[in-house]
C-alpha cells in the first residue's frame, strides 16, 4: 500500500491534533498515525505534469487505486476512471466521495459531521439517559472520525470484491458514496420502520421503556431487559427487591407501560454498586448486561490482552506505543504491526528509485524541482 | 454469467453455507449476497432467524407489548434476507449436520454468529469442516470473540458497543454517554463482509482456506484508534467532544426553522479560513463576525461557545434546506441533519439509482430497500431477488447440488430432519 501525498503540507489528517507526546507536529499526529499503519509513503505534486506521470508509472503495476478527490478535481487532473480505464485495464479504481461521482450533489462540500448527519442516524442522537439530561441540545455525531472508518470499510468490502473477479474481468470502476455507506450501515433500521410503518424514533423516542444506560456507582451500566426471562434475571440481579415483583411486571406490556417506575427503582439499586461487579454478576445469569468502558478499562481488560487486540507498534519519531490493530484473529493472516505510518515522503527513494528505476541523481533533481 | 461466460456480479459463482442470523450477521450476508454470492440460508422450523418474526403481523404485536417506543419496522427478514437462498435443517439431528458437511464441501465459505462454541458443539467447527474443505474460508463473529475471558457474554448490540469503549466516547462533553444501539450491529457486518471477502481472495490464489475470529467490540473500538493512542502514547483518557474538532471551527450542529418532532437543525464543518471568510459573506458580514478573535482558526477554536452561540443565532429562523443550497454555493460544508422521509426524498439518491422496488412475500405488494453504497462499473451489484421463504431451496440444494433424490428428500423432512 503506498500512499501518495502532496510534498507541500502532506495529508490534512497530519495536522490534527492531539499528537503523540503532545508534541505538535506533522509526523505526531495519532490520527494520521493511527489510519496510515502498515502504509509505505511517497511525495508526488499531482499538480505538475511529471508528479502525475510518475503516479501513473506507479498505477501501471498497481491492482487498486483508491482517492478521494472531489470528482471535478479528478476530471481535472485526469485520474477519473475515463481517463484511466484505457490505459490501466486491469486497474480497480476506487473513488470515495461524499455523495458519489455523479448526480446533481455530487461536488457538495461534506465532512464527516455533515454526513453522518445528513445521511446517518444522528437524528436519533442522542437518545435514553444522555437526551433526557440534555433534551434542549442538538443532535451529536458519531466519535472522533468513526463515520469515516464506516465509509471506509464500505469501501475495503466493495475492493475485495472486485479484487475477487478481477482476474476475470479485469479492472473496474467503484463509485463509492459516503452518504450511501451512512445510509446503508447506520440508517438502515430506521428508514425500514419509516419506509414500511411510516414513523421511525428521533431523540426523545430513541431508547426502550427501561434500562438502557442507567448511572452506577463509578459510571454507567447498559441494560437490556425488554423480554421475559431477561427481566427475570435482572428482578433476581437487583435481589428481588419487592416492588420490582408486582404482578403487573411479569408481562412486557405491563413493564412498558410503568417503564419510569422500573427505571427509578433500578437507579435506585445500581447507584452504589460498582459497574464491574454488577456486569459479571449479571452475566454469571446471562443477562445482557455490561458497562460503558471507558478506554483505559478497554486498554488493560483482561479480555483484550488475552485477544492481542493491542499490538506493540514502534513509530521513528514518536517511540513505542499499543496500536488497536489486531480486530480479528485468523489462522492465516491476522491484522500485524508491520511499520509505523511513513513519514512525509519517507519511502521517496525505495519506490522512485527502488521501483520507477529512478537514479539517485533524478529524484535530486525532482526534489529541486518539487516534483516530490 | 453473460453470454461470454464472464461474471455479472464481483461474487459470482462464490457459494456460501449461512449460518447467520439476526442483525451482524444478517447484514454481513446481506453484503455478500447483494454482491452476488449464492448466499444459502440454514434454518430450521424449531430454530428460525428471530428476523422471521419482526415482519407485518408480528411487528403490530410489538407495538402492542409497547416495549420499544416505535417499534412498527417491516421487515428484518424482508430486508436482510434480499437476494438469498434459504434450506432448512434442524440442526439437533445427527443427519441434518452430515447433511450440513456435504453442503460445506460444495461451497467456498461458512459464516456464522451464534456465541461462541455453539457449532463447535454441533461438530460444525472449523476444526471439523476445514478437513470437508481444504479451501474453505470460515467466519465467526461474536460480540467479545472466540476466545477470551469475556468470550461467553450476552452480546446484545448497546452491550457490546459499551464494552469496546465506542460509547463512553460519544456525547456531549458535559453528559452522559450515548447508547450505541442497532447500527453498531452494521457496523460490525460490515466488517465481517470485507475480512472473510479479502480472505476468499486469498484462498483463490492459493487454495487455502482460513478460520476468521472476529469480535464485534473490536471492530468498534478499531474505529477510535487514534483515541486509544492518545491513551497508549500519552496517558491520557480521552473526553467526549460532542459534535466538536479538535482542529476545525466552526464545527457544529446548529438549531433551523421548521417544525418537527426532533426539531430541524444545520451541520456546519469549516475546516479553514478561507471557508470562514465565505461563510462570514454568506452571513451578510454582521458585526460580530469581525472580531479578530474569529479570524484565524486558533481564535475561533479557543472562542467556540461564543462562535457557535452567534452562529445559531443567524441559523435559528432559516430553513435548512435553503441554508445548504446558499451555503454550499460559496464553498462551505453543509448539511440538513436528515430525517428519513429527507433521505427518501433526496434528489441525489433518486439521481444514482439508490433505491430498488423490490416485491414483498405473499403478495402484499412491494417496498423500496436501499441498495449497497457503491457502484461497480462492470459487475453491478443489485438487490434481485425478495427474501425467501424458509426452506425455499431445499429441492435446489439437496437434489440439484448433493444428487439426492426427492423420495430421500421428502423422507427427511417427514423424520424432521430436512425441516
Amino acid at each position: 500500500m503506498i500512499k501518495v501525498e502532496d510534498p507541500a503540507e502532506g495529508d490534512p489528517a497530519r495536522a490534527v491534533p492531539p499528537y503523540a507526546g503532545d508534541i505538535e507536529d506533522r509526523e505526531r499526529s495519532l490520527a494520521f498515525m493511527h489510519f496510515n499503519t502498515n502504509k509505505l509513503g511517497v511525495s508526488l505534486d499531482i499538480e505538475s505534469e511529471q508528479g502525475r506521470e510518475l503516479l501513473f508509472e506507479l498505477l501501471a503495476d498497481a491492482d487498486v487505486f483508491i482517492e478521494d478527490l472531489p470528482p471535478a478535481e479528478a476530471e481535472r487532473l485526469g485520474l477519473d476512471y475515463a481517463s484511466l480505464e484505457e490505459r490501466f485495464p486491469q486497474l480497480i479504481v476506487a473513488a470515495i466521495t461524499p455523495f458519489g461521482s455523479t448526480g446533481p450533489q455530487r461536488d457538495y462540500r461534506a465532512e464527516d459531521l455533515n454526513l453522518y448527519m445528513y445521511g446517518g442516524d444522528g437524528f436519533t442522537n442522542p437518545g435514553a439517559l444522555a437526551y433526557d439530561t440534555h433534551p434542549d441540545r442538538e443532535p451529536v455525531k458519531l466519535p472522533y472520525a468513526a463515520g469515516e472508518a464506516i465509509s471506509g470499510t464500505s469501501a475495503a468490502l466493495a475492493i475485495a470484491a472486485a479484487l475477487l473477479v478481477q482476474p476475470m474481468v479485469g479492472g473496474q470502476f467503484i463509485d463509492l458514496s459516503r452518504q450511501e455507506a451512512h445510509v446503508s450501515v447506520m440508517h438502515r433500521f430506521q428508514m425500514r420502520s419509516y419506509l414500511t410503518g411510516g414513523i421511525y424514533e428521533t431523540r426523545p423516542t430513541n431508547k426502550h421503556a427501561y434500562g438502557d444506560c442507567v448511572p452506577c456507582a463509578d459510571g454507567y451500566i447498559v441494560v437490556y431487559a425488554a423480554q421475559n426471562h431477561h427481566w427475570k434475571m435482572l428482578v433476581e440481579l437487583m435481589g428481588e427487591p419487592e416492588w420490582a415483583l408486582d404482578p403487573e411486571f411479569e408481562t412486557q406490556a405491563g413493564r412498558a407501560a410503568r417503564g419510569d417506575e422500573i427505571q427509578r427503582g433500578m437507579e435506585q439499586w445500581a447507584k452504589d454498586i460498582p459497574g464491574e461487579e454488577i456486569y459479571r454478576a449479571a452475566q454469571r445469569l446471562g443477562a445482557p448486561i455490561g458497562r460503558f468502558l471507558n478506554l483505559d478499562e478497554v486498554s488493560t481488560s483482561e479480555h483484550e490482552r488475552a485477544r492481542g487486540f493491542f499490538v506493540d507498534g514502534y513509530h521513528p519519531i514518536a517511540g513505542p506505543a499499543e496500536y488497536p490493530i489486531q480486530l480479528f484473529r485468523a489462522t492465516e493472516d491476522s491484522p500485524q504491526f508491520r511499520r509505523a505510518a511513513p513519514l512525509h515522503g519517507e519511502h521517496n527513494r525505495e519506490v522512485i528509485c527502488g521501483r520507477l528505476g529512478r537514479t539517485a541523481r533524478q529524484l535530486d533533481v525532482l526534489r529541486q524541482s518539487g516534483v516530490v | 454469467m453473460t453470454n461470454d461466460g464472464l461474471p455479472r456480479r464481483p461474487l459470482e459463482g462464490v457459494r456460501i453455507v449461512d449460518f447467520t442470523h439476526v442483525l451482524v450477521g444478517g447484514y454481513c450476508s446481506l453484503m455478500w449476497s447483494s454482491l452476488g454470492a449464492e448466499c444459502i440460508k440454514i434454518e430450521s422450523s424449531a430454530r428460525r432467524d428471530p428476523l422471521r418474526s419482526r415482519s407485518g403481523r408480528a411487528a403490530a404485536q410489538d407495538r402492542t407489548q409497547g416495549q420499544m417506543s416505535v417499534r412498527r419496522a417491516r421487515g428484518g427478514l424482508d430486508e436482510f434476507g434480499l437476494n438469498k437462498r434459504s434450506i432448512t435443517l434442524n440442526l439437533r439431528e445427527p443427519r441434518a449436520i452430515e447433511l450440513a458437511k456435504r453442503v460445506v464441501a460444495v461451497s467456498d465459505m461458512v459464516g456464522e454468529n451464534f456465541r461462541p462454541g455453539v457449532l463447535e458443539r454441533r461438530g460444525l467447527g472449523w476444526e471439523v469442516l476445514r478437513e470437508v474443505n481444504p479451501g474453505l474460508v470460515y467466519i465467526s463473529m461474536s460480540a467479545g470473540g472466540g476466545f477470551g475471558p469475556d468470550r461467553e457474554d450476552a452480546g446484545y448490540a448497546s452491550v457490546f458497543a459499551a464494552m469496546s469503549g465506542f460509547s463512553s466516547m460519544w456525547g456531549y462533553e458535559d453528559g452522559p454517554p450515548v447508547l450505541f444501539r442497532l447500527p453498531s450491529d452494521m457496523c460490525a457486518g460490515a466488517m465481517g463482509a470485507f475480512v472473510s471477502i479479502a480472505a476468499l481472495v486469498r484462498a483463490r490464489r492459493t487454495g487455502k482456506g482460513q478460520h476468521i475470529d472476529l469480535a464485534n467490540r473490536e471492530t468498534l473500538a478499531s474505529y477510535l484508534g487514534d483515541a486509544f493512542l492518545d491513551y497508549s502514547y500519552n496517558g491520557r483518557v480521552p473526553a467526549r467532544r460532542g459534535n466538536r474538532h479538535p482542529a476545525w471551527a466552526p464545527h457544529g450542529v446548529y438549531p433551523s426553522a421548521g417544525e418537527h418532532e426532533g426539531g430541524r437543525w444545520i451541520t456546519i464543518a469549516v475546516t479553514s479560513d478561507e471557508e470562514w471568510r465565505a461563510l462570514v459573506g454568506a452571513m451578510g458580514a454582521p458585526e460580530w463576525a469581525g472580531d479578530p478573535r474569529f479570524e484565524h482558526v486558533e481564535g475561533r477554536l479557543a472562542n467556540q461557545d461564543e462562535l457557535d452561540a452567534r452562529i445559531g443565532e443567524w441559523t435559528a429562523d432559516q430553513d435548512c434546506f435553503e441554508l445548504m443550497e446558499r451555503l454550499q454555493a460559496v464553498g462551505v460544508a453543509a448539511t440538513p441533519v436528515g430525517y428519513p422521509e429527507d433521505v427518501a426524498a433526496s434528489p441525489q439518491l433518486e439521481a444514482r439509482g439508490a433505491w430498488r422496488e423490490v416485491p414483498l412475500p405473499n403478495d402484499e405488494g412491494t417496498t423500496r430497500w436501499f441498495s449497497p453504497p457503491w457502484r461497480f462499473s462492470k459487475t453491478p451489484t443489485d438487490i434481485l431477488e425478495p427474501a425467501p421463504e424458509m426452506g425455499e431451496a431445499n429441492h435446489y440444494v439437496f437434489c440439484e447440488l448433493l444428487g439426492m433424490d426427492e423420495d430421500e428428500v421428502e423422507q427427511l423432512s417427514a423424520e424432521g430432519v430436512i425441516a
